[in-house]
């Protein structure tokens, strides 16, 4: 499919010249052509074309069959059934002028005499087969130069080359302002006698056009810089591509190009803030940490708001995260894009409105991402080496108190409690005693000799943690001939991160091949295999026991040295439940992840212009985590050892069956796709477990050799399916007036029949208005302009199998000495159950400015969601089942979308280009289920991400009177607002205080070149995301109880600023904790601006005989942030409290192209 | 040309559809189309519907240590210390609307499964009179639970079963009337009382299910709370009856034994086996460092008897036995109340309850000795109550029953001469089934039946240094606020909240 159009694309591109300088338009195939040539008849020819005429006597039989179509359509049919390839000057024709013509077997000449002897159109043939039309015109714009005479002429000569250094062949070089002109050689060589003063424009497709004065240089090296943002780029949309111009979605377009692949482990982490309205969010910045994707906000409130992810057509689904078994988990590593090798990515498309996504109906309600892998060219074989290592550094560390600081807080905290307790000092007021009290002498934790002496503590977030290092290593070979293509990589990664033990390796292999078997079919198949193996460390939020490895490091008492005198793990006495950081590294635990995604397809085009095709394919995920916790921690010493292992395998199939038709009449062009689709999802896993191992040396691999009376295994299978029929239509009037009209129809099989079948209609139109002739006198400012309007609907049935009424088995209950089990009422079934709906008006802008230099793309979209689709839809809290999967309510989204790229300074020696992109949405809800059960402080219209809190007052202080609704409140607590004044403290205080949604979202890209140096820097980031309070706060007011110091818990340096006795003027309260929460007390909007990653790249000088080219480049990420958010990382903070740090990295890297 | 591949493509899409089926399957559950047939699938329903509620299962169940129903109501008496401050509003009655609490009401639905139960096996072909002890089992669930929250937070809303099978039409019921709310409480256990085994003995393999012995237990209790002081004294009479097989175990300390399980003093008690059901009392209790064997076992150390109250124990009681007022921890350090106050260690709230023994078998937080709910301690010296208040006057008979849980601590009997009133006599007994039933969630009903718990609760605030708000509305805990919220406006809060 992508083939075909991009075909089709590449000739009608010959006929579009946009830059109203009249130049010589010519093809890319000539590129292609010559460097053919060059294999058979190298460095011969030397174009020049104020050459006279010669005819070159032609023996190619061409057969023309056609009635009143264009020129234009001529010549295309001429370029398609040979080698000639036309050239002419814009404007000077009109191609657009129907002709028709029937003639069988004849040569070149006589059709072209057919066709333009009748409409005075004159042409040469050259003797490479190019036909230059209008060569008369040509000759006499060449003589006034000449006879212009008093102007000095002279020779110039020069090389245009790519911004690799490659020659570039068939660039047209061209005096301003005249059609003097020539292109350049198989070494991109050219030389043109111009006048002294005159200024030479440089152009070729898909680069930017540059204009050089000539003054008094006799040579002239150019170096053309691609043109990222070009018309007639290709955009991948859904089964098939169009160019940018004919686009009516709104639809973004990554080429991967200028991100740097090799640094990163997924694909995901390049993503952010480069699209407008995607929003990619890394959930933690773990060694192959997951990523949220989010297009224009987040407004299903049930089923999800991932978009559809598409893979070569292959719309593959996340493989889940597995259980370890234990209270252990391993955070959130990435199970979608981790299969996919970043330097394989050819492109990633982004579908965002219902026009572009409709074509995926009932999955594309939260957009679609497309990505596309490389395939082979028809090329001479290129081997490609790039390599990069890495080391990496934590940005920002936990900043708790010293040993000395904490000895000194641990002290103070029990003499504000003992205060507190014998009503004394501040708390005179506060606390009443009776007769019973009997006070007790305060006595210290640490004697100030004890605090003097500690003058080394324990850096337990340093003992776990350790410089990183990555190392990455790719391969790839691409090539092909006229008839077949192919394109094979290797990726090897790995990666140790900065905390201990969580290390990553992965293997991804990439084989396509496409093969033209005749003139009517052609076939091609893709197989992308991965092996990701992951060390997982112990993560997660939990606090006590349950604390991961940086909970446990970052909280541990720094008094407390890592081993005891036995050299056993240190345990803190005081709260001796609380593992050992250290001790955890011990765990093994290991998750192995294979994927194969394999497909294949055959398609035909019987006729021209229809293409059938077949795809089939198979995305196979395979995942194992196995692990083992042994004696020397904690768990495992209750346990004795604990082994476990899960398994998950899913296999989907797909099956696409698509006809397309493209017919171009006239001024009239045609494009119809009608498809159908097939997939099925089936689901197995399977666990095992035991625990009372005699040994640890076994780990997960005996685990039939644990003594425990009851091992544990489960296993268990799903299966859905899903099946649809869609259509589409793009036409095009004059290339100006576009419109594109899609329908789709899903049925999936977790509905019942009757509410199965949703439609997914959308239409969409566009108008090129710059193309209008009335809007010509601007065209030297404004060069494209479109606007884009639509509309359609789309879905989203991610719900899983809600229909159905089953039980399930339970718990046992023992009765005697036998286990009962139990059977429980798991899921009432909601036959009701339907689509979620999403309709989308989107209204789009797009603006080229000066040659396209800048160009603007703007979207406005507003998104409602109806027949929100939740699993848990609740009923009267009485029921036995208290709640129900069901369509309920609806939510309204909307926003808009900036992209701007602009091209700032473009020479021979340096540019500099910019892409910035910015988006805004806003999620709310528009109706409510009639059933809605709200709190009093919930209102219909709320946001949905909606953040309710008492509203706080600052902290009381000495004097002040406690408030009627909080009687019990002591000084430096938080007060807080009895809103309707009932002198009680309930949900009727509790307010909107805002949503966790930012306002805005941003990017910005620069890319500067300067010869053989490049630099590149990227920005992105959010503003004003309400968040509650960060670790170092939560920490400053003494953790959850206000008390764990007293525990020998660590605690944030921010504790020694809390409110005190002898501190009344702290904003931090007092840790005597206060009964009645914080309140909206540590709630922050948010922001931050993140430096993603500079790059400096040199392209050594290198001798074609080693390798083609070669690029060195130094490479920091998250360089720095600038945020107002106390805690590590504003992104990657997960529920504020120990994250994993975010690390910075500093990479050394070289791409070697053979 | 063209047509014939248009009708090929067309062919070619039927025909796959017809291959390609819509089909969804969840291979690993039980299609409720075809549920239940059997006998055994009714004994799995039933288990599951009429004790899936009744556990004490690490943090599942109504009786589990950390959040349930006992641990609050004792948390919210005067006796009851923790080390983790976060407990305070509940310690010390200043609760508005704790998350426990509502967590306890989210049980009130249990009521519910168990009636659409009933009603699921009623026609399932099986013995007659085995189905009439499932469906016994299942009503005495319901008296049971409707008590433990009417107990708790007064009426409740209670649904019938016509509405319980249509629940998408949301129905909004409001809270039962207090004598609605009785009669469904005493007909429920009246009705399974009349059906059940009176007990089962240690060996029975059907230990553990409902028993006539249980049901008649709740409705002494419920019989206590209500005032219904004659209905008591028959009940507590009844329980008597040698049939039911209860007897006193003769030293404190073996009761609560896994030796002991399943002892004639125990009216019913949780099952607790490895792998099945494990309860967490000891981590809940024991401090870090404190040398338990085995050594390693988890210990979290919140649960503690307050200093005050400790102090009310004689010395010679053996129930101190199982109380743990000072020990030496692994590293050396002695705790002890003067000790800890000074270093704010663990005992520097309290003393420990420690009451069972430490499972030897205990793995990390899981031990399996058998979880009491109910004892025939209990069962006395409410009779014993119940004479007094019923007759108004201090008998022979009340002060033996008394006494029977008083010797056995090793403490001297009290003789009738030793009361001055019959308010003498309620007081004493009222500090009798303090020391004696700890930690077993007596003593907030007990302090609300004898009409001190406002006055005990500031008392204990103010000798600890601690603020309090306790007013006589915190005799019931505040409904959950969703509940209120799905009201609309016919759900009425409790008062004071």
């Amino acid at each position: 499919m992508l083939e075909h159009y991009s075909k089709k694309q590449q000739s009608i591109y010959k006929y579009m010249n946009f830059s109203n300088i009249s130049r010589l338009d010519t093809s890319p195939t000539i590129k292609k052509i010559v460097t053919i040539m060059k294999l058979t008849t190298l460095g011969l020819i030397l174009f020049a074309l104020n050459i006279s005429a010669t005819v070159y006597s032609q023996q190619t039989k061409l057969s023309l069959n056609a009635n009143n179509i264009s020129i234009k359509e001529v010549l295309y049919q001429i370029e398609s059934k040979s080698d000639y390839r036309f050239i002419y000057e814009v404007g000077k024709i009109n191609v657009d002028k129907k002709v028709s013509i029937h003639v069988k077997e004849k040569t070149i000449d006589y059709i072209l005499s057919n066709v333009f002897g009748k409409e005075g159109v004159k042409y040469e043939i050259t003797d490479h087969n190019l036909i230059l039309i209008n060569p008369t015109e040509k000759s006499k714009s060449v003589a006034p130069a000449i006879s212009i005479g008093q102007q000095k002429q002279k020779r110039i000569s020069g090389t245009v080359v790519d911004s690799n250094g490659q020659p570039i062949i068939g660039a047209n070089v061209v005096e301003k302002g005249t059609t003097n002109g020539i292109i350049t050689d198989v070494d991109g060589k050219f030389a043109l006698n111009v006048s002294s003063s005159s200024v030479l424009q440089i152009s070729y497709l898909g680069y930017l056009t540059q204009e050089i004065a000539i003054k008094n240089k006799n040579n002239l090296d150019v170096k053309l810089v691609e043109d990222t943002q070009k018309l007639d780029e290709v955009v991948v949309v859904g089964y098939g591509t169009v160019k940018k111009r004919d686009l009516t979605g709104a639809v973004s377009s990554v080429k991967m190009d200028d991100t740097p692949t090799n640094t990163i482990t997924t694909v995901s982490h390049a993503l952010a803030g480069k699209v407008a309205g995607l929003q990619v969010t890394q959930n933690s910045a773990q060694v192959g940490g997951g990523s949220t994707f989010r297009i224009r906000g987040a407004a299903s409130t049930g089923a999800g708001n991932d978009p559809l992810i598409i893979i070569d057509g292959f719309p593959v689904s996340s493989s889940s995260t597995l259980s370890s078994g234990t209270i252990y988990n391993a955070g959130s590593t990435d199970n979608l894009l981790e299969s996919i090798n970043p330097n394989d990515i050819e492109s990633i498309e982004v579908l965002k409105d219902a026009s572009a996504t409709a074509i995926y109906g009932s999955r594309a309600g939260h957009g679609v991402v497309i990505i596309t892998t490389k395939r082979g060219k028809s090329q001479k074989a290129s081997v490609t080496y790039s390599g990069s290592v890495s080391f990496q550094t934590i940005a920002k560390n936990y900043d708790m108190l010293n040993a000395q600081d904490f000895m000194r807080q641990r002290n103070e905290y029990s003499y504000e409690v003992w205060l507190k307790q014998n009503a004394k000092d501040i708390y005179k007021d506060y606390i009443t005693l009776n007769s019973s009290h009997v006070e007790k002498p305060y006595a210290p934790y640490y004697t100030e000799e004890e605090i003097a002496a500690k003058t080394d503590g324990t850096d337990w977030v340093g003992a776990v943690t350790r410089t990183g290092e990555q190392q990455s290593h790719n391969v790839s070979l691409r090539g092909g001939t006229e008839k077949t293509n192919y394109m094979a990589s290797v990726n090897y990664i790995y990666q140790n991160g900065i905390v201990k033990n969580n290390d990553m390796n992965r293997i991804t292999g990439l084989f396509n091949l496409d093969q033209t078997i005749s003139s009517i079919f052609k076939t091609g198949f893709s197989l992308n295999v991965s092996h990701n193996k992951y060390d997982n460390v112990e993560l997660g939020n939990g606090e006590d026991e349950l604390s991961g490895i940086i909970a446990s490091a970052a909280g541990f008492d720094p008094c407390l040295p890592i081993y005891d005198e036995n050299g056993n793990y240190t345990i803190n006495p005081y709260i001796s439940f609380v593992p050992n950081p250290v001790s955890l590294l011990n765990i093994k635990d290991k998750t192995v992840k294979d994927r194969i995604l394999a497909s294949a397809y055959l398609q035909a085009e019987p006729i021209k212009g229809l293409v059938l095709k077949v795809n089939v394919g198979v995305d196979r995920r395979n995942q194992t985590r196995k692990n083992y916790i042994p004696k020397t921690t904690l768990v495992g010493q209750n346990v004795n050892g604990e082994a476990n292992i899960y398994q998950n395998e899913s296999t989907d199939y797909l099956m696409d069956l698509t006809a397309n038709y493209n017919k171009t009449l006239g001024a009239n062009n045609i494009n119809a796709l009608l498809g159908y689709s097939y997939q099925e999802f089936n689901n197995e896993g399977f666990n095992a477990g035991n625990e009372g191992f005699l040994t640890d040396e076994f780990l997960y691999y005996n685990i039939g050799a644990g003594q425990y009376s009851k091992p544990w295994v489960g296993s268990s299978g799903s299966k859905g399916a899903l099946g649809s029929y869609f259509g589409r239509i793009n036409y095009s009037l004059l290339d100006r007036y576009l419109c594109t009209l899609t329908l789709r129809t899903d049925g999936a099989s977790n509905f019942e029949e009757n509410h199965r079948w949703g439609w997914f209609p959308s239409v969409a139109l566009g108008w090129r208005f710059s193309e209008e002739s009335f809007f010509k006198p601007l065209s030297n400012i404004i060069s494209n302009g479109k606007l884009r309007i639509s509309y359609g609907t789309t879905g989203n049935s991610n719900i899983g199998n809600r229909t159905l009424n089953f039980y399930q088995t339970g718990v046992y209950t023992v009765f005697g000495t036998t286990p009962h089990i139990q059977v429980y009422n798991a899921q009432m079934g909601n036959p009701k159950l339907t689509w979620e709906k999403t309709k989308e008006f989107n209204l789009g802008l797009d603006l080229g400015l000066l040659n396209n230099r800048i160009s603007l793309v703007a979207e406005f979209f507003n998104r409602t969601i109806s027949d929100l689709l939740v699993s848990g839809k609740a009923l009267m809290s009485y029921n036995e089942i208290s709640s129900i999967a069901a369509n309920i309510g609806e939510t309204q989204s909307s926003g808009y979308e900036l992209t701007l790229n602009t091209e700032n300074i473009v020479t021979n020696d340096f540019s500099w280009s910019t892409a910035l992109s910015l988006s805004h949405y806003n999620d709310r809800w528009k109706n409510r289920d009639p059933d809605w059960k709200p709190a009093v402080y919930q209102s219909a219209h709320d946001p949905i991400r909606a953040i309710y809190s008492y509203v706080s007052d600052g902290l009381m202080q000495v004097g002040e009177k406690a408030p009627a609704h909080q009687k019990s409140l002591l000084p430096g607590q938080i007060k807080l607002k009895d809103l309707n004044n009932d002198g009680k403290l309930n949900d009727y205080d509790k307010v909107l205080i805002g949503k966790n949604d930012p306002s805005l979202i941003f990017g910005l890209n620069n890319i500067l070149k300067y010869k053989r140096f490049d630099l590149s820097f990227y920005f992105y980031g959010e503003l004003n995301r309400l968040m509650a309070g960060s670790y170092y706060e939560n920490l400053a007011r003494g953790g959850s109880n206000g008390n764990w110091i007293e525990s020998g818990r660590n605690l944030s340096s921010g504790y020694v600023k809390r409110w005190s006795y002898k501190n009344q003027s702290s904003k931090y309260p007092t840790t005597i904790a206060s009964d009645f929460g914080d309140g909206d007390y540590y709630y922050k909007k948010i922001s931050y601006l993140r430096m993603r990653n500079i790059m400096l790249g040199y392209k050594v000088p290198i001798t074609p005989k080693i390798a083609q080219s070669l690029r060195l480049y130094i490479d920091i990420n998250n360089p720095f942030i600038f945020t107002n958010w106390s805690g590590l990382d504003p992104e990657t903070d997960n529920g504020n409290n120990y994250a994993y740090p975010n690390v910075r990295s500093f990479s050394f890297g070289l791409d070697i192209n053979f | 040309m063209k047509t014939n591949i248009i009708l090929l493509v067309i062919s070619i899409l039927c025909l796959t559809n017809n291959s390609c089926e819509l089909e969804s399957k969840v291979y690993d559950s039980i299609n409720a189309s075809t549920y239940p047939k059997t006998e055994n699938d009714v004994d799995a329903l039933v288990t599951e519907a009429a004790y899936g509620a009744f556990r004490n299962d690490a943090y599942d169940g109504i009786f589990n240590v950390a959040n349930g129903i006992n641990i609050l109501s004792d948390l919210t008496s005067d006796y009851s210390e923790c080390t983790w401050r976060d407990r305070s509003p509940l310690l010390y009655g200043r609760w508005t609307f704790p998350w426990q609490m509502a967590r306890i009401y989210g049980y009130s639905n249990w009521i519910s499964k168990m009636e659409l139960t009933a009603d699921r096996i009623k026609d399932v072909s099986m013995d007659a009179n085995k189905l009439a002890q499932y469906q016994a089992e299942l009503k005495c669930g319901q008296g049971w639970m409707a008590f433990l929250l009417y107990d708790a937070f007064g009426p409740i809303v209670i649904a019938d079963l016509e509405t319980l099978k249509d629940p998408l039409q949301n129905k909004i019921l409001p809270r039962l009337s207090d004598e609605e709310m009785q009669t469904y409480i005493e007909t429920r256990l009246k009705e399974a009382a009349s059906v059940l085994p009176y007990s089962y003995k240690k060996g029975d393999a059907n230990y553990g299910r409902f028993t006539r012995g249980l049901a008649n237990m709740v409705l002494l209790k419920f019989y206590m709370k209500t005032k219904q002081w004659q209905k008591a004294e028959a009940m507590g009479r009844e329980l008597m009856d040698t049939k039911y097989g209860y007897s006193l175990v003769p030293n404190y300390k073996d009761i609560f034994t896994l030796a002991n399980e399943k002892n004639a003093e125990t009216i019913w008690s949780i099952n607790c086996v490895k792998g099945y059901q494990e309860q967490y009392w000891q981590p809940h209790v024991l401090p870090s460092d404190y040398p338990s064997v085995p050594l390693n076992i988890t210990k979290w150390g919140g649960w503690k008897i307050s200093w005050p109250f400790f102090h009310t124990y004689d010395k010679k009681d053996k129930r101190l036995d199982v109380i743990c007022s000072e020990y030496t921890g692994t590293t050396g350090l002695i705790h002890n109340e003067d000790n800890d106050i000074k270093t704010n260690g663990n005992l520097k709230y309290g003393a420990l309850p420690i009451k069972y023994e430490i499972d030897p078998n205990t793995v990390g937080e899981k031990s399996t000795i058998d979880w009491i709910i109910y004892r025939y301690a209990d069962a006395l010296t409410l009779l014993s109550e119940a004479i007094v208040r019923n007759h108004n006057v201090v008998t022979q008979e009340a002060v033996d029953l008394l006494n029977k849980i008083r010797t056995r601590a090793g403490l001297d009997a009290y003789s009738l001469n030793d009361f001055k009133s019959v308010d003498d006599f309620l007081d004493k007994l009222l500090l009798e089934r303090g020391h004696e039933f700890f930690y077993e969630g007596c003593r907030r009903q007990d302090l609300i039946r004898h009409g001190k718990y406002v006055e005990y609760m500031k008392e204990k605030c103010e000798t600890l240094g601690e603020s309090t708000l306790i007013n006589k509305n915190m005799e019931l805990w505040p409904l959950p606020q969703n509940v209120i919220d799905e009201g609309k406006g016919a759900i009425v809060q409790n008062p004071g909240y």
